[in-house]
């Protein structure tokens, strides 16, 4: 199996580098992300037409129709859950399980 | 079908003469013993058997029903695309022994008995390790010592379950299995033995951790074979013998919860994959644990879906590993210029496991879920769609974005083999055209199917929680709160046993060592001076060797034939 050593390929990069491409530039990433958060909102939004103009048929248990009938519950809940996993990762996980990389050699 | 050949010998026959073929030769026929072993496959139907006598014992070798079949087929399509993967490889070990793997779950997945179940359980945990050991470091040997014991103890479990069952009810067949007959008969026991053995396969918490300790150790092929064929088999063994079990729900949404929260301060991608790994097969664990046709359906679909899509993003990482030398988010990114093939194909990996829709995650976890929810499980409905989130999280977005985007460390490599970017393509084909028409996988099913994925509310809320679950990756990410990935080594369960109990055990072996010794040279100071007596007495000068008078000679001659004349005549009466 052949490995490549990073180093001394970055001196002849075969991999096309020096091509900028559209993605290279921040201001872009940053359009990207705008547009990003213009996608949740329009997801958001189209849900909440949804709710009103023909409900969406629910999907979980029945004591949580109520809920999941509220516009947005998905959404909310998707950001949420991913926030409070990163926190609790971070926060409570992180310092206290993480040693140095060669605890165990 | 070739009468009287076990299906299941092609592949490990086969793999066994890999290791007399050498050159070009050999890899064409890792490609080649899949495609021939499936063509025999397709040979079986719905209701075949075949029994054999060993050892007095019926064993029920062959059984074939629908599940069965699934997952002969699954097992087929993952060895192709794991020998394209590593047709490069030169190494007959790996080549020959991920063959030799990959029959032995298929063997597996068509025994109709325990003792066949355990002669294929334990021949997976031998023909798989090598894969690890194949890396050749410090850390594989151990990681795979580590894999091995496990395994070894799993088939132990399931041996002794075998052993209660045939002792009491004389019947070894692989049957549903009831926990609640838990009584102080052995029949009662079996259930809870044959649990803590496909337990232990099928990553259980606090026994999972054979899985992320040796998958990232594996070489880049090898856990391309790894992820397909080990677990799959114990959840297939598990929707065969407990389907229904309460107990099963709770410990898979435990599955599919922790693995995620390790997930996102893990820093090897290949181990993140590892944790999303277990955190899919919890939704297997909960569907079958459920044990509704939907549910079960919904469980084996996913299992069929997470070896295509797992093995996908694992070939991806395994692409980065081969070429950069290896897989850490801390010093990767921007690897899309170099290797944008794989930067594709890692993005339809991580849209599938995280089930947008068209993609074949899609339309099984859902399956899953709606089974819970039609069961009335309501906080096991609230964990998988946290989970469902999560995953999207840390395998959909941190994966290819340390990977293939993020921050520009300065690696630049050339793009892997061809035959690598064939195998990545192939999975990701079959992501797509499984994802997009259900029909297909959904024929192959146990259980008849009116699950309709794609319908207008469980698309939208879908894209709902993926791109809000995205905007919270965004934010954190823009705000610098999103933890940066370090150099680190994360305790987990298997802290237990590879500190403190490895402590004790040395300790007390220092301990059994001492006491040896002293033992030893007391045993040898005793010999020493039974010698030395012996040769004072025994010794020319010595007290029984020294020459005796004619007259006490005969004495002593008279005495012995005394003795023996009356022990004669006391036999004699």
């Amino acid at each position: 199996m052949s490995t490549h050593d990073p180093n001394s390929s970055a001196e002849h990069p075969p991999g096309g580098d020096g091509q900028h491409d559209w993605l290279d530039e921040p201001k872009n990433i940053k359009k990207v992300i705008h547009g990003f958060y213009v996608v949740c909102v329009v997801v958001l939004l189209g849900d909440v037409a949804h709710q009103m103009l023909s409900h969406r048929h629910q999907q979980g248990p029945d004591s949580l129709a109520g809920l999941e009938a509220i516009p947005g519950f998905y959404a909310v809940y998707g950001l949420v859950a991913c926030s409070v996993l990163v926190f609790l990762a971070k926060y409570l996980l992180r310092p206290a399980v993480m040693r140095d990389e060669a605890y165990y050699d | 079908m070739i009468e009287g050949l076990h299906p299941s010998l092609i592949l490990i026959m086969g793999g066994a003469l890999l290791l007399a073929v050498r050159g070009p030769a050999r890899a064409w026929l890792t490609v080649a013993l899949p495609i021939l072993s499936f063509i025999n496959f397709t040979g079986l139907e719905v209701g075949m058997s075949e029994t054999w006598m060993m050892a007095g014992l019926e064993l029920h070798v062959l059984y074939v029903d629908k599940m069965a079949l699934l997952f002969g087929t699954l097992f087929h399509v993952a060895a192709l695309i794991a020998g394209i993967y590593a047709m490069h490889v030169e190494d007959r070990i790996q080549h020959s022994t991920g063959m030799m793997y990959a029959g032995s779950a298929v063997g597996a997945v068509l025994a109709g008995d325990l003792m066949t179940l355990f002669i294929f359980w334990e021949m997976l945990a031998v023909t798989s390790v090598f894969q690890i050991w194949a890396r050749k470091t410090t850390r594989a040997r151990g990681a795979g010592m580590r894999y091995l014991l496990m395994h070894v103890l799993s088939g132990l479990f399931l041996l002794a379950g075998a052993a209660c069952l045939h002792l009491e009810t004389g019947d070894l067949r692989l049957r549903q299995l009831d926990l609640a007959a838990l009584g102080p008969e052995l029949a009662g026991l079996a259930p809870w033995l044959i649990l803590v053995a496909v337990g232990i396969k099928s990553c259980f918490p606090f026994v999972h951790t054979w899985l992320v300790d040796a998958y990232p150790e594996a070489t880049p092929t090898g856990t391309v074979f790894l992820s397909a064929f080990t677990t799959k088999t114990a959840v297939y063994v598990l929707a065969r013998t407990f389907a229904g079990e309460d107990l099963l729900i709770f410990v898979g949404a435990t599955m599919a919860m922790f693995p995620i929260y390790f997930a996102v301060i893990e820093n090897d991608l290949r181990r993140v994959l590892g944790y999303s790994m277990i955190n899919q097969i919890g939704f297997m664990v909960v569907g079958i644990g459920i044990g509704t046709e939907l549910a079960v359906n919904g469980a084996v679909a996913h299992a069929f879906n997470d070896v295509i899509f797992k093995g996908l993003l694992f070939m991806t990482m395994g692409a980065v590993l081969h070429r950069v030398g290896h897989c850490n988010g801390s010093d990767l990114g921007h690897l899309r210029k170099s290797m944008p093939f794989t930067a594709l194909c890692c993005i339809v990996g991580a849209a599938s496991i995280s089930a947008f829709p068209l993609f074949n995650g899609f339309i099984s976890k859902s399956m899953v879920m709606s089974g819970a929810a039609l069961g009335g499980y309501t906080v096991v409905w609230l964990v998988l769609l946290f989970a469902s989130a999560g995953v999207f999280h840390h395998a959909g977005i941190k994966i290819p974005f340390f990977a293939f985007f993020g921050h520009d460390h300065g690696v630049r490599v050339e793009k892997p083999p061809l035959n690598m970017r064939v195998a990545m393509g192939l999975g990701a084909v079959a992501c797509i055209v499984l994802g997009s028409y259900p029909p297909l996988l959904y024929g192959m099913l146990p259980f008849p199917v009116d699950y309709v994925p794609y319908d207008l509310t469980h698309v939208s809320t879908q894209i709902q929680i993926l791109c809000w679950s995205a905007l919270a990756f965004t934010l954190l990410m823009v705000t610098k709160i999103y933890p940066p990935e370090l150099h680190s080594t994360n305790l987990d369960a298997d802290w237990f046993w590879r500190k403190p109990i490895k402590g004790l055990v040395v300790a007390s072996a220092g301990v059994a060592g001492q006491s040896y010794r002293r033992l030893q040279s007391g045993v040898e100071d005793m010999l020493r001076r039974v010698g030395a007596w012996l040769r004072v007495h025994h010794s020319p000068g010595g007290t029984i060797g020294e020459p005796w008078p004619t007259g006490s000679s005969a004495l002593s001659a008279a005495v012995m034939l005394a003795v023996l004349l009356l022990l004669s005549l006391g036999a004699l009466r």
